[in-house]
């Protein structure tokens, strides 16, 4: 009785969690035009607990997107913009010497703005690898670790970091390690004739206001939480597993492009963010288990930047994306 | 009452989800049951076909014996199915398989296949009740067929080209497809398998009244090939091919015979059977005698007569030492040894039978080729034109087209005389006929070989039952001074090697009574 008593208490948990996700979604879709799938995948990646990479040219509205996530959840927001001259502390913070009442001197840490819950890293790859790399513990263990002291981020927390495709000069490729940290990497589509109208009408027209949040802090950790217990059944992970296995050149389970075209594959790391943002999908979707089309729906968007590509491959022009389809296509969802 | 509810509805949905799966069971064994079934089948009727017609063409080509086709097919057929349904029983499909395969079919998102996991192997899980109530509230399909449906797999469809296949095989005349049928008849072949027909006939008949099983399967092999012959089914140079295969084969049977046949002490060199297998003062009259004997019937007189007759009895293949001991027995009131005795000649008379008759089939094969030009030289046949077996033979040769009164004629004078046939084999034959004497086997040498009488035959020295001590050895030379060599080196008992001495001066100096008596036997058969 006790069971059945949780197994209700699951269900009304689950059902909330979708209404709170739904609202945020019509939220977004008040003021940021198209970008559905856009935005579905940012939600995921909310829920999941991982960080995003979004990437597109110039004034498709990925800021926006963030902002507008930002305002409304209910959650502290913080936007960096990324430049070549921009070093570690202006991110992380820094000891300042600070004169107290008495006189006296002491160093205090002055919090840098990655001490937020979410962080908009525009425009990423302007700044140094250096730089760069002063996310690195923050995205993966949530704390800043300066000197001899760590410290706490603030839960929940994630990095929405967006860069530009076609801008290369001057810019720094996101190193693979630091790449490996978002979960998923997500385009930016142009928006098409209907949608360009709409942007018309909002951004020409009269100011909105952004009405207050509708997801709290607290409600979103539930959900994290809730995406925990979402089952993922055995072949279903070995569906994922194959998968991730595929994209290593040195096995035989990679298809014959991967072989040819790939440097190296996907990390587990690259696993993990497969089975925890299908999990989030399965999730808004209102199911209690993960299915084979989940995985392969994130597949491409979990894979995309962790899947190196060699020499030939830049020569011949083939992107991450072909490949990822070429392995979703020969990967059989059961194996005789 | 709120909880109860809440209760009893996940245990139902349990019970409704475990039916769920049974029919899902039931329906992947009846798709296997067909799979497998079919493709048992198709292999079946596949090898019924492929045996078939292997059978029919070894049948054509060889003369093998014809195979039931309903029995082959029913045979390869029983088989295959039962291989294939055997193996149904090792794919037992499990249950979380079946419902992956049901969740793919349905596009279920993996809603069943996951309940289904979660209740084998974590049935404590939190959500256990919760993911079987979601895979229920899923489009469940009442009826699960079209999940596994009943369709033919690929071997099913091929069915019924295999069994056009076993068709072909059994009803199609394979002599017109494996032999090519010539443009016109080759009336010499068909007229040589109407005579070996008839040999074929009378020496089958021969075989079974004196129960002689190597003889009586040479006889139907060559029958076979006769009517093919006289069919026209044959081209002459396959007619020739044929024939010189069963020459082989009955050359074959020969030596079988002579190899199995009982060893006696008294047959230390080439002794043919049919030599003691005539009658007159040989083998017969020491049968009969023997035979009063044990029936002890006979007096003073059989005794003396059989003791007089010790030649003969070194040709039956009895020494006077076992007759002796045999008649000191029987008057000691053991009458053993004569039956022993005739038990021996019983024997010996059966493979004198076979080596005669399979030697007379050797000949008239022969004959066949020389009359089909297939063979170039005439060779000769041991034992052929000797008294035996011309003398049997000429009681049949005007039905049977054997060795008529023509060829008895030439056979007098030593040869293979082709009674019908080519110009050139006539020549063949006539030049053969100056190197042979009416035995077949000495040939009267010239230039540097000298002169005399030169013997040039095989020799098979004491053998034993299982096998001869002396491999066999060209024996050549004035025959006395060879025979002197073989009784000094061979092991034979002194008291022996007159009897063996006397028998083979017997062969070389023989008696003109005896054959005075022979020549008017084979004239007057009866």
């Amino acid at each position: 009785m006790n069971d059945a008593r949780d197994d209700h208490a699951f269900a009304a948990r689950l059902e909330r969690a979708r209404d709170s996700l739904n609202r945020l979604r019509a939220r977004i879709a008040q003021h940021v035009v198209g970008h559905e799938r856009l935005v579905h995948g940012i939600l995921m990646c909310l829920v999941a607990g991982g960080h995003t990479l979004l990437e597109g040219v110039p004034g498709l509205g990925k800021t926006l997107i963030v902002k507008t996530l930002g305002q409304a959840l209910d959650l502290e927001f913080a936007r960096v913009q990324f430049t070549a001259d921009l070093m570690p502390a202006d991110i992380i913070g820094t000891q300042m010497v600070i004169e107290d009442e008495s006189g006296g001197r002491h160093f205090q840490f002055q919090h840098g703005p990655i001490f937020t819950q979410l962080l908009l890293a525009d425009e990423i790859n302007r700044a140094t690898p250096k730089t760069q790399s002063a996310l690195l513990e923050a995205m993966e263990e949530n704390r800043v670790t300066v000197g001899r002291t760590e410290h706490r981020l603030a839960a929940p927390f994630m990095v929405l970091a967006t860069q530009n495709p076609i801008e290369m000069e001057g810019t720094y490729p996101l190193p693979e390690a630091q790449l490996d940290r978002f979960a998923l990497k997500l385009e930016a589509a142009y928006p098409t004739a209907l949608e360009l109208k709409r942007v018309v009408d909002i951004a020409c027209g009269a100011p909105r206001a952004m009405p207050g949040p509708v997801m709290s802090a607290a409600e979103l950790l539930d959900i994290r939480r809730l995406v925990r217990d979402i089952v993922v059944a055995d072949h279903v992970k070995d569906y994922a597993v194959r998968l991730v296995l595929g994209t290593h050149p040195a096995t035989d389970k990679a298809p014959e492009p991967l072989r040819r075209y790939v440097r190296y594959g996907a990390s587990p790391r690259g696993l993990l963010a497969i089975i925890l943002t299908a999990k989030a999908m399965a999730l808004m979707e209102g199911r209690l288990n993960v299915g084979f089309d989940d995985i392969a729906a994130v597949a491409t968007a979990a894979l995309r930047h962790r899947v190196l590509l060699n020499f030939e491959a830049q020569a011949e022009g083939i992107t991450p994306e072909v490949l990822v389809d070429k392995l979703l296509e020969d990967t059989v969802v059961q194996p005789r | 009452m709120s909880e109860t509810a809440a209760v009893f509805p996940a245990m139902a949905g349990q019970r409704r989800l475990a039916d769920f799966m049974r029919s899902l069971r039931r329906a992947r064994y009846r798709q296997l049951m067909v799979e497998h079934a079919s493709a048992g089948l198709f292999v079946g009727l596949s090898v019924a076909a492929v045996v078939l017609l292997i059978a029919r063409l070894t049948q054509i080509a060889h003369g093998a014996p014809a195979v039931g086709a309903p029995a082959v097919l029913a045979g390869c057929v029983l088989v295959a199915l039962g291989v294939a349904l055997a193996a149904l029983a090792w794919r037992r499909p499990e249950p979380i398989a079946l419902a992956i395969a049901a969740d793919v079919r349905l596009r279920l998102k993996q809603k069943l296949s996951t309940a289904i996991e979660v209740l084998h192997y974590q049935p404590e899980h939190p959500l256990a009740e919760q993911l079987v109530v979601q895979a229920l509230d899923a489009r469940l399909p009442p009826r699960v067929q079209h999940v596994f449906p009943l369709s033919l797999p690929i071997w099913g469809k091929l069915l019924p080209l295999a069994a056009a296949a076993v068709v072909f095989a059994m009803a199609i005349e394979v002599t017109a497809v494996a032999v090519p049928r010539p443009v016109f008849i080759d009336r010499a072949v068909a007229d040589e398998g109407v005579r070996l027909r008839a040999f074929a006939a009378l020496m089958e008949r021969r075989a079974e009244r004196d129960e002689l099983p190597l003889s009586a399967v040479r006889a139907r092999d060559i029958h076979q090939l006769g009517a093919q012959m006289a069919a026209g089914a044959l081209a002459r140079r396959e007619a020739l091919s044929r024939l010189a295969h069963l020459t082989e084969k009955v050359r074959e049977a020969q030596r079988t015979a002579l190899r199995d046949g009982p060893s006696t002490p008294t047959r230390p060199l080439d002794v043919r059977y049919q030599d003691y297998e005539d009658n007159g003062p040989g083998a017969a009259n020491i049968r009969a005698l023997l035979a009063q004997l044990a029936a002890g019937g006979a007096g003073v007189d059989a005794l003396r007569a059989l003791r007089a007759s010790s030649a003969a009895l070194g040709q039956s293949g009895l020494t006077e030492e076992a007759v002796n001991n045999a008649l000191q027995a029987l008057a000691a009131g053991r009458p053993q040894g004569v039956q022993e005795l005739l038990r021996q000649l019983r024997q010996h008379q059966q493979v004198a039978g076979e080596t005669s008759n399979l030697r007379e089939a050797e000949a008239r094969l022969r004959r066949s080729r020389q009359v089909l030009g297939g063979e170039q030289t005439a060779q000769t046949v041991p034992g052929v034109g000797q008294s035996g077996g011309r003398k049997q033979a000429a009681g049949e040769a005007a039905a049977g087209g054997m060795l008529g009164e023509e060829d008895m004629a030439q056979g007098d004078a030593g040869s293979f005389a082709p009674g019908r046939g080519n110009a050139e084999a006539d020549r063949t034959a006539a030049a053969a006929t100056d190197l042979t004497n009416p035995g077949g086997e000495v040939i009267k040498p010239e230039g540097r070989y000298g002169e005399g009488q030169v013997f040039q035959s095989w020799v098979r020295a004491l053998p034993r039952l299982d096998k001869p001590t002396l491999a066999p050895a060209a024996v050549s030379g004035p025959l006395r001074a060879q025979l002197e060599a073989v009784l000094s080196k061979e092991q034979v008992p002194a008291h022996r090697k007159e009897v063996i001495r006397k028998y083979f001066l017997a062969l070389t100096q023989p008696n003109t009574e005896q054959d005075a008596v022979r020549s008017g036997e084979e004239h007057n058969p009866q």
